[in-house]
């Protein structure tokens, strides 16, 4: 029989959506079996309610949550607990064998990470959360890196590897480490987006530019409890976030 | 008969209109009584721009009010040489404070294009005439030797005439041309005024020399 | 004894997230329109940092609050302005009036160029416009500018509150490893003696005396500035567009019809907790007139206990209705300031009472990265309070005026707390350290439960206890609330206009 959960669906069925509601403002309805909160009258989004109220098992091999993976593979590659490894040699990623230094340029390790306010452009691409930051996504630089390049905060930088490139202001603070820039994502490529010198002058491309997947053998385990291959985007690991690229100061006042 | 309409029709009507206008804009709209300050969007220009005209312009009005309400005072003012000099003296120096006040904001509303966003066409008509009216007064001031000596046989009487309701247009229809249109300027303002910024003047905060610094007001006293 | 109520708030730190949503939750609500679009009622800074507006901590420069002149021994109280009669002189251009470039000037984009472009070679983009002049415009300021320790060289670094710091302890603090910040909402305090109140010339700025909530009325007020610059918070903002001054109004539609204000109701890390406080409001002068480090200690004494018989028959004697007094006996409010002391008042020798008070940040240092791995500091799990990442000092200069011993008492509890837990859930502690660290902190084993359990667990009616202002009949039947925004934000049923 399993577990009975209609009830969570009761007390929603008398409600109505017109398109008027919808324009007005977003709406949260449903209990979703792929999410896992409770939402019924209200309630805030917290994440596992419906794994620990209404005892639905996690969607794991062994029904619960678990950190160690036992899969042959993952043993092979080292993988099978979630421990720190150390970074792969710049020249492994292969993402900067076309790209030439111009000037004053630095190399340094370009990571996008989720925000703290937003995911993917969520919440985040519209004036007033841009208002809230600095009108743009910023380079996050340290002090550092940030001297070296000559660089000040809020200028404009540009970054680029063989893949894209990416024109940006630099935000520049003491918590980000020496050798490591970050551009949180994901704007979508139309606010503020200044042509590229490097580039010819055609429009710079989104901070995803200079990404590229990374295929990373364990992600391509398949068919064994919770795993399922996908060719991009799913598992533990942030491979697609993580490359170098070529940082420098822009020349000059950005074209729009 | 042109006299009489100038002289004596329109300072009542403009009265009427200042008083009665003001009146009910305060009952139906003070939220619209302010000082409408764009200091906040400039303030460079401002401070020396509204300083000097508010400090020159404010002493002028008084000045020429006391002219109506004391005459006498101003006639043994005027009594002797040396104060009637001092007198002029200091009433130019004020008027000229205004007319660089003035032109300090007038160029400010021109050329900050913030400014302009919060710039309303009854504001140019307020400055244009505010400047007018100084520039005539300097031209008094100045063109005219010893003008602040006709003041107290001229204007006052005028003035009072019409406050008396006892109109006589005669005290100032003989006057040359440039002081005739200082008066109508003048008039001018006043009808101009319950329409205009210039209704900020009445809302001078007196009472905050004497109130208590914390407020507290019950809005409704008896809780049902 | 002058017994009023007043709806007062504590903010905790150590659970503020720093997501922004009460910043929106109020800009949505009340500011979303033109001459206000610069005005953040709420907002939510990065500690160290230079907040919003710029520098807002530096009386130097902006002249808020109150200071003490005269003989120590029977001190003249005055705004740090100035007074009664250089009001009047300095009507015309305030000289101590921050300017929109000391906030920001807030912008949109172009967005219709995405939509319009001529067809070129390349994808159209949306520049940034001016709100103000709808000229394009560099982007170099905001309302949260320095965010997460951005630009942390610039804008940190010259926190004022650092101003007494060594240059190595500085260098210490922005060093990689050792770099601490957090969070701090701000609302208007709904002070006691308020700066804003006292410097308005009209009069237009007033406390309702039912529930002590700080308003301006928009009719009588006529665009002098002054509370602008009085108040030390910077929480009165000048609306250039309609020529009136305008600040946090604490929902109090919302209030009076039982509702947490809104930037309260949609805080996600619910770090907020509203409720009333009774105080002599006879004692106001007094309690300002002390010196710096005594200030907590004589706001604290002013806040009267409201199972007190004697209170209760006070309070009624002063009008004060049954259900409020009710809602302060239930009040977590209370409960934090002056049961447990452990929320303390931002800034308070500014001398305005703020009534909005703040748990501090617990930042510990649990273990440093050496080589070989992560080294534990100490053996005790929240060990010394010297290892913690905030100092003390930076604390006391934010909270207590200076006083480090009322900062160390407050963490002292949330310690012994977190010790008293983690030897109950965990086991890692054991039942005689966590003892220890309770009678250190002065606290009993109750007392824990019970501050575990309105920081942790607490529910919406235990974070909220709003008293009964029994308005509704007052309240006409309103339109559609948000068919009316962006229009007036103030329940005026008048377009408020500029000028006539």
């Amino acid at each position: 029989m399993g577990l009975k959960l209609t009830d969570l669906a009761e007390p929603l069925r008398g409600t109505r959506m017109t398109f008027k509601d919808l324009v007005r403002q977003p709406h949260r309805l449903l209990n979703s079996p792929v999410w896992t909160g409770i939402v019924t009258d209200g309630r805030a989004y917290s994440a596992y309610c419906l794994n620990v109220e209404r005892l639905v098992p996690w969607r794991t091999l062994t029904g619960r949550q678990h950190f160690y993976l036992d899969h042959e593979g993952y043993l092979a590659y080292g993988e099978h607990l979630p421990t720190y490894k150390p970074r792969p040699d710049p020249q492994e990623f292969g993402d900067l064998e076309k790209s030439q230094r111009e000037g004053k340029t630095l190399q340094l390790n370009y990571l996008t990470p989720h925000a703290k306010w937003h995911i993917h452009s969520n919440y985040f691409d519209n004036d007033r959360m841009l208002t809230l930051s600095r009108g743009i996504e910023p380079l996050w630089l340290s002090e550092q890196d940030a001297k070296g390049l000559g660089v000040f905060d809020n200028d404009w930088v540009e970054l680029y590897n063989d893949h894209g490139t990416t024109v940006t202001r630099a935000i520049v603070s003491a918590r980000i480490p020496p050798g490591l820039c970050l551009v949180y994502h994901a704007p979508e490529r139309t606010v503020s987006v200044p042509k590229s010198p490097i580039r010819g002058n055609k429009r710079a491309g989104g901070h995803n530019s200079p990404t590229r997947i990374h295929l990373k053998p364990s992600l391509m385990v398949g068919g064994y409890g919770q795993f399922t291959y996908g060719f991009n985007y799913w598992g533990p690991t942030g491979v697609n976030r993580d490359t170098f690229v070529l940082v420098r100061k822009l020349p000059g006042k950005p074209q729009f | 008969m042109l006299d009489n309409l100038l002289f004596v029709v329109f300072p009542y009507v403009a009265v009427a209109v200042a008083v009665g206008g003001t009146i009910y804009r305060f009952l139906t709209n003070q939220f619209s009584f302010t000082s409408l300050s764009s200091q906040f969007l400039e303030s460079d220009i401002q401070f020396w721009g509204s300083t000097l005209w508010h400090y020159g312009i404010i002493p002028t009005l008084v000045i020429h009010m006391m002219g109506f309400v004391f005459p006498k005072v101003m006639e043994a003012l005027h009594g002797t040489p040396e104060t009637l000099y001092l007198a002029e003296l200091a009433g130019k120096i004020l008027g000229i404070m205004a007319l660089v006040g003035a032109a300090l904001l007038f160029y400010r509303r021109v050329s900050q294009s913030k400014i302009r966003v919060v710039t309303t066409p009854a504001d140019w008509v307020v400055m244009v005439l505010l400047i007018n009216q100084v520039v005539l007064g300097l031209w008094i001031a100045f063109g005219y030797r010893w003008g602040a000596t006709w003041f107290v046989h001229t204007v006052t009487p005028w003035v009072v005439s019409l406050a008396t309701f006892q109109p006589a247009p005669q005290f100032v229809s003989a006057l040359p041309l440039v002081p005739k249109l200082h008066f109508l300027n003048a008039t001018l303002l006043i009808l101009v005024f319950p329409f205009t910024r210039l209704v900020h003047m009445i809302t001078l905060p007196v009472e905050y020399l004497w109130r208590s610094f914390q407020r507290v007001i019950w809005t409704r006293r008896k809780v049902v | 004894m002058k017994i009023r109520s007043q709806v007062s708030m504590v903010f905790h730190l150590d659970k503020c997230i720093g997501c922004h949503t009460c910043s929106i939750a109020c800009k949505n609500i009340w500011t979303d329109r033109q001459g206000a679009e610069y005005m953040w009622w709420n907002n939510v800074e990065t500690k160290p940092g230079v907040g919003f507006p710029t520098l807002w901590e530096d009386q130097e420069k902006y002249k808020g609050g109150w200071e003490l002149t005269g003989k120590p021994k029977n001190p003249d109280l005055k705004l740090k302005l100035q007074n009664r009669l250089q009001t009047f002189g300095n009507l015309f251009s305030n000289p101590a009036m921050p300017t929109m470039d000391d906030y920001y000037e807030p912008w949109t984009y172009n967005y219709g160029d995405l939509f319009n472009s001529p067809l070129g070679d390349d994808q159209p983009t949306a520049r940034p416009i001016s709100r103000v002049d709808g000229k394009p415009i560099e982007i170099e300021a905001g309302p949260n500018w320095d965010d997460d320790l951005g630009g942390s060289n610039v804008y940190a670094a010259n926190d004022p509150l650092l101003e007494n710091m060594s240059e190595e302890d500085k260098r210490r603090l922005f060093s990689i490893e050792q770099i601490f910040y957090f969070y701090m909402p701000r609302i208007c305090n709904h002070c006691l003696n308020a700066g804003c109140v006292a410097a308005c010339p009209s009069g237009a700025i007033y406390k309702r005396a039912e529930d002590g909530i700080v308003l301006i009325n928009q009719d009588k007020c006529r665009g002098w500035r002054m509370c602008v610059s009085a108040c030390p918070y910077k929480k009165t903002y000048y609306n250039w567009a309609t020529g009136k001054s305008e600040k946090c109004i604490l929902c109090y539609p919302r209030i009076e019809s039982g509702q947490a204000p809104a930037c309260f109701h949609s805080c996600v890390g619910r770090i907020r907790y509203l409720g009333v406080l009774l105080y002599d409001a006879d004692q106001i002068l007094d309690a300002v007139k002390v010196p710096d480090e005594q200030l907590v200690q004589r706001q604290r004494e002013m806040i009267l206990d409201p199972h007190d018989p004697k209170v209760v028959a006070a309070a009624k004697e002063s009008g004060i209705p049954d259900g409020v007094i009710t809602a302060a006996q239930r009040s977590p409010v209370y409960r934090y300031v002056k049961e447990w002391e452990m929320a303390l008042p931002l800034h308070p020798e500014y001398r305005t009472l703020p009534m909005l008070f703040y748990v501090p940040p617990l930042l510990p240092v649990l273990s440093v990265a050496q080589e070989g791995g992560a080294q534990r500091v100490e053996n005790d799990l929240f060990s010394s309070l010297e290892n913690a990442r905030v100092p003390v000092r930076y604390m006391s200069r934010m909270l207590s005026a200076g006083n480090d011993e009322l900062v160390v008492k407050a963490y002292q509890k949330m310690i012994a707390v977190r010790l008293y837990k983690r030897a109950q859930e965990v086991g890692d502690v054991t039942a005689a350290e966590a003892a220890a660290a309770l009678v250190k902190a002065g606290i009993s084993a109750e007392e824990a439960e019970a501050i575990y359990r309105l920081t942790s667990l607490p529910s919406y009616q235990e974070r909220f206890v709003i008293p009964p202002a029994r308005r509704e009949g007052d309240i006409e039947e309103i339109y559609d609330p948000q068919q009316r925004k962006a229009e007036a934000g103030f329940g005026r049923s008048q377009s408020p206009h500029r000028g006539l």
